[in-house]
């Protein structure tokens, strides 16, 4: 026969309840890893991706990439992402850049001309991934998906791991910190417990106590959820967060760096002045002018220049210029008459190197060639002779180009994009009816022309982006504007949207750039707080995104376009446009705005900082009950007395009742600072302020409430504290079945047992009462309790769970059995309660000492987590 | 450029990198800004302040809370009785002399009968248990309400106040101090005694009626002797090996002076000077050399016996060595 009772169940029941927490956590993870990347998939499936193919001689603009076939043709226009692997079979001036595969950014041109043996240096095939950046081009898929070029580095780039985010960091570096603490206190304990004589199996079975007692096992599902609850939120406003870490980053992010085109302005060009010689005029008070020649000269040359087709619908599609030029004309003159009249013969499109567009068109009335031409001001004053006046043609003199000049630098100073429009009709005698005009080998006359006059387009701000910018400036974050655009536009927007608030605003162009050493540019992003980069290239916005990093800035880059691109991906957090963002922006960013609406930025940063905030809350809340659960075992160790709190009870608050409090902290909305605080820059998840807090003040005072208990249940059945100490080795000695009380009563082993279980489940319910009270401290770490309330309705339930979860273990009968908890008298609930209230008014007297800064800001340098 | 970047070295200079530990040693020492482990002298004196203050409060608290507790309790009656406490109304039994249970979770009592040395150990283990019985008067030196004891008999009246009965253990014989409790004579005596829970009664099995099944049958015949009689209101005990080779090497067993607890030491009710009844039983001869497994119960009406939770009963073991 055995001395022990039932020993073996005991530790059975342990070992069952580890292993079935490791079980559910892991499920717990894999269930939340699951839910996100499907997440994931959805949106991912969001931003579709499509390619003009031609199947049964149909063009279909809307074939998803996905359902390529080899043998299909696809046509690529510049600014596409080449869908395939494909082998050219037709071009006009297409160029591609290849920097997705070769990570050099030129372009190459590629034709339908004879191949190498090398398929990479090919210059007939184009390959996936690739952007067009010039012309167009037909071609046959060669293959697709993983067979691609790019497929198979990808392959290869798929077995690299990504690095972490900001967040993950943080969490990796606390959880192996908490391990270690974990490990070394379990390991002191060990020895303490060995050398003061406990049994060996005891002893493991406290340093499983202590450890679990102290690894956050609340922290991953709380993370998860948060980030994901935050996404989904997001998503109701139409901002898609296809990275969930990236959401958290925003709120850490310090400087934005903002393309101007498309995301601060409307990307929706529209004519606001026009200068016909000497002349500026309002587009509203052009009407006057309506029968100037020079003015309708003006409207032929938009017209016949103007890329923008109008459809059958009325719609106009093209470039943004484009489309104000023709709806600029549309107002005044039907430019498809125009067009029907002057048949276009010849074209030299725009590109970045000419800076000019021209078109060659027939003049039906008098059957001769007008070569129209629009472009920079520069490039066409330059290749002016005349120029048009009300009275007649004159001569291009210098004083002329100086006032041309003039004029255009002021368009340009109110932030317009200046285009000049110049026409040279050609003799019928050098270009008769049937002449040829080649535009590879130009065959006609380019210069010499006659300066019609200049139109000044603007692009008008978004409505809301004044707004928001003010809010992120006030929340600590710098806008800086990076734009490839005019310096003056730049200005001129930088000022309206709030980026430059006063003449102190720094413009640096692209090449001022070039020359600046990286010391240099990070002395200017020291020196001046708002800066705008004008003319930069996309590889000067990724120095500059860089630069700001290499400052320890978290740099979120908001941009639209193609050239964006490659910022969007260096930065921490790449910011895109849903509806005027271009497909690579789009599949580069880690959030997309659907809407296009900068302000969700705010909402973005907002949402950020209060998954920072409530992971603190949370973090702080499961710290909190770390304490009252390894000082018990000291206590045991230091006073021998019984064991105040077993280690099935301390699985039971850390796995059971504080679960679902400490989740449902995520839900918690953010606090009324959050917007006034600057960017956390080296701010820890868990700092020392947290620590002082969680175990200094409330987990002591949630202790002194647990022994407080322990105390009174074994006072109140004889065994007085004084009695208590020391007792230790008689207490857990199966031998005696006699051991005495205070007042004389004696104690079988299994009576003291039960009780000491009761004593314990005691302080098990102080800890559930006082972490209760504890989730209504944690819900803020800035605001008073009375100004937040009740609203937050997942915690008011898992208060609800916790209260009733503790309940059934305590009074379930084959519960309280298996984790060694009691059913307690009604009485003892109260005991806590005390506590309680002294940790609630202590906590909001701190809160209300962090709210008005008192003592020079002693406690927010104290606690203030 | 060249003035530009001068301008730049004036304002961007990147703190000096200090080896670790020189950076360890400022932070212990920071000579330039005179603080200690981060903390300047004042800065320490205002967090320790906080913290003493903070504390002070924390466990003035916890006492003051301790205090208005107290205030509810008895000093002599525990707050919950019986049936209401975790101790119930089912006492266990206690068996003298321990083997030193500080250090062993031992219930064996060995020694050899020809060693004089373990005989005097147990024999002092006993001496020292009976002492408070044997403490009379209030003197210095002698137990505290020693004087409230009187002699009780099953006949004798209802006790006063502040009375307790006695216990008469100079009586025991063959089990006195003198006699080394019988364990020179390899038949020693271990002392059984009731434990003490506050107000219990026992209801004795004072006649022969509703006898258990599970009753020793010599038991048995020891209540019908004495059936009807004031002596039969008594705790019966009895002593059993506890496996059959137990049984036959345990040998005759007497019960001193009677066979059980008579009812009228009870109820406890923390009186001063009470003492708890005892029951010295006599192995007259166990088999040497073998140990001996032994359980003994305590029978009454309102007593349930379960062995794995000792309820009722106490289990030892008993070796007597000859050699």
């Amino acid at each position: 026969m055995t001395n022990k009772i039932n020993p073996s169940y005991d530790n059975l029941y342990l070992g069952c309840v580890l292993i079935a927490v490791d079980v559910i956590c892991g499920l717990f993870s894999f269930y939340q890893n699951y839910k996100s990347s499907k997440i994931m998939k959805t949106f991912n499936s969001m931003i579709p991706v499509y390619a003009n193919c031609v199947r049964d001689g149909v063009m279909d603009s809307e074939t998803p990439v996905r359902n390529l076939v080899r043998g299909d043709i696809v046509e690529v226009k510049a600014g596409d992402i080449v869908p395939a692997d494909i082998r050219i079979i037709e071009s006009k001036g297409f160029k591609v850049d290849n920097s997705s595969l070769t990570g050099e950014s030129i372009a190459v041109l590629r034709a339908n001309v004879e191949g190498t043996s090398n398929i990479l240096e090919s210059p007939n095939v184009a390959f996936f991934s690739t952007q067009c950046v010039e012309g167009w081009a037909l071609g046959v898929v060669l293959c697709c998906g993983d067979l691609t070029a790019l497929g198979r580095v990808a392959g290869l780039a798929a077995r690299l791991k990504p690095a972490l985010s900001p967040l993950a960091r943080e969490l990796k570096s606390f959880m192996r910190c908490m391990s270690l603490w974990a490990l070394c206190l379990g390991f002191f304990l060990a020895i303490a417990s060995l050398i003061i004589g406990y049994p060996f199996m005891q002893t493991i079975i406290f340093v499983i106590g202590i450890i679990v007692a102290n690894i956050p096992e609340g922290l991953q599902p709380t993370v998860t959820a948060s980030l994901t609850l935050t996404a989904q939120l997001m998503v109701k406003k139409q901002c898609l967060v296809k990275n969930l870490d990236a959401i958290e980053a925003l709120g850490a992010c310090t400087t934005i760096c903002s393309d101007k085109t498309g995301t601060l302005t409307q990307n929706k060009m529209c004519v606001h002045h026009i200068w016909m010689w000497n002349q500026t005029y309002n587009v509203s008070k052009i009407d006057s002018e309506k029968n100037n020649k020079v003015f309708q000269s003006l409207t032929i040359c938009g017209a016949l220049c103007s890329t923008a087709s109008i459809q059958s619908d009325g719609n106009i599609s093209g470039d943004a210029s484009e489309k104000a030029i023709l709806n600029f004309l549309m107002e005044h003159d039907n430019p498809m008459t125009i067009r029907d009249n002057f048949p276009k013969v010849a074209e030299i499109p725009f590109n970045s190197a000419n800076k000019y567009q021209a078109s060659v068109c027939l003049n039906k009335y008098d059957s001769k060639f007008v070569v129209l031409m629009k472009g920079a001001p520069e490039y066409i004053a330059n290749r002016c002779a005349t120029i048009a006046l009300k009275t007649g043609n004159t001569s291009l003199t210098t004083e002329m180009m100086k006032v041309v000049e003039l004029a255009t630098e002021k368009l340009a100073n109110s932030g317009e994009r200046v285009l000049a429009f110049a026409d040279l009709t050609l003799n019928t005698k050098e270009f008769p009816i049937d002449f040829e005009f080649d535009i590879d080998n130009i065959n006609f006359p380019l210069d010499k022309l006659r300066f019609l006059g200049l139109l000044g387009l603007m692009d008008p701000p978004r409505q809301e982006v004044g707004n928001a910018i003010r809010r992120v400036r006030e929340a600590g974050v710098r806008v800086m504007m990076v734009t490839g655009d005019h310096p003056a536009t730049a200005r001129a927007i930088a000022h309206e949207v709030g980026i430059a608030t006063s003449e102190n605003c720094y413009i640096i162009t692209g090449t001022e750039l070039r020359d600046m050493s990286s010391d240099v540019l990070n002395w200017t992003l020291e020196k001046y707080y708002e800066i705008v980069f004008a003319r930069t290239s996309p590889t000067q916005k990724l120095q500059i995104v860089e630069a700001c990093q290499s400052r320890g800035d978290v740099v979120a880059v908001t941009g639209d376009g193609v050239n964006d691109a490659p910022a969007l991906r260096k930065a921490d957090i790449g910011i895109s446009m849903g509806l005027t963002g271009s497909q690579v922006s789009k599949q580069t960013a880690d959030i997309v705005l659907m809407d296009d609406n900068f302000a969700t930025i705010v909402t973005g940063i907002e949402e950020g900082r209060k998954i920072f905030d409530n992971l603190k809350k949370s973090v702080c809340y499961i710290l909190i009950s770390n304490a009252p659960e390894i000082l018990p075992v000291l206590m045991f160790i230091l006073f021998s007395i019984p064991l105040p709190l077993g280690v099935m009870t301390i699985i039971c608050v850390d796995l059971g009742t504080d679960m679902w409090p400490a989740v449902s902290l995520a839900y918690e909305s953010a606090e009324s600072d959050v917007m006034d605080r600057v960017p956390r820059k080296s701010e820890r998840l868990v700092s020392a302020r947290m620590l002082r807090q969680a175990y200094g003040h409330l987990g002591l005072m949630e202790f002194a409430a647990g022994m407080y208990a322990y105390f009174i249940v074994m006072a109140e059945h004889g065994f007085y504290p004084a009695a208590l100490i020391g007792i230790r080795k008689k207490w857990d000695n199966v031998a005696i079945n006699d051991l005495e009380d205070s007042l004389g009563q004696e104690w079988t082993y299994a009576e003291r047992k039960e009780l000491e279980r009761a004593a314990q489940a005691a302080y098990f319910v102080a800890i559930v009462v006082t972490q209760m009270t504890n989730g209504i401290i944690c819900k803020t770490r800035f605001n008073s309790f009375f100004q937040v309330g009740m609203k937050n309705r997942i915690l008011n339930m898992g208060l609800v769970f916790e209260l009733i979860l503790a309940c059934l273990l305590c009074y379930i009968p084959g519960l309280s059995n298996f984790f060694q908890t009691y059913p307690i008298r009604v009485r003892w609930w109260f005991l806590a309660i005390p506590f309680a209230v002294l940790m609630f008014v202590f906590d909001e007297f701190r809160k209300y000492c962090i709210r008005n800064v008192m003592y020079n800001g002693w406690f927010n340098n104290l606690s203030y987590y | 450029m060249a003035d530009k970047n001068k301008v730049a070295e004036q304002y961007y200079a990147p703190p000096p990198d200090l080896g670790k530990w020189e950076a360890f040693r400022i932070f212990l020492y920071n000579s330039e800004t005179g603080q200690v482990l981060g903390r300047t002298g004042s800065s320490w004196a205002k967090i320790l302040l906080f913290y003493l203050i903070f504390y002070a409060i924390l466990v003035g608290f916890f006492a003051a809370l301790l205090a208005v507790f107290y205030q509810t309790l008895d000093t002599k009656v525990p707050k919950w009785q019986l049936d209401s406490s975790i101790i119930g109304s089912n006492p266990g039994l206690g068996f003298r002399p321990m083997p030193d249970t500080a250090n062993v979770e031992s219930t064996l009592i060995y020694y050899k009968v020809n060693d004089k040395g373990s005989v005097l150990k147990w024999a002092r283990v006993i001496d020292e248990f009976l002492n408070q019985y044997r403490k009379k008067g209030s003197g210095s030196g002698e137990a505290h309400g020693a004087e409230n004891r009187v002699p009780c008999s099953p006949s004798s009246g209802p006790l006063g106040e502040k009375q307790v009965c006695d216990v008469p253990v100079d009586d025991f014989n063959p089990c006195t101090p003198a006699n080394q409790y019988n364990y020179e004579q390899a038949g020693p005596c271990v002392f059984l005694k009731l434990n003490k829970i506050y107000n219990w009664r026992p209801q004795p099995y004072n006649n022969t009626e509703d006898l258990p099944t599970n009753m020793p049958e010599d038991l048995k015949q020891h209540i019908k002797t004495l059936s009807g009689k004031p002596d039969a209101n008594t705790v019966w005990v009895s002593c059993e090996g506890e496996n059959p080779a137990d049984v036959e090497n345990i040998g005759p067993v007497q019960y001193i002076p009677r066979r059980g607890f008579p009812s009228y030491y009870y109820p406890f009710t923390n009186k001063e000077g009470y003492l708890s009844p005892l029951v010295a039983v006599l192995f007259e001869k166990p088999r040497t050399g073998v140990l001996i497994n032994i359980e003994c119960k305590a029978w009454a009406k309102n007593i349930f016996y379960d062995r794995y939770e000792r309820r009722g009963s106490v289990h030892f073991e008993l070796m007597v060595d000859r050699a």
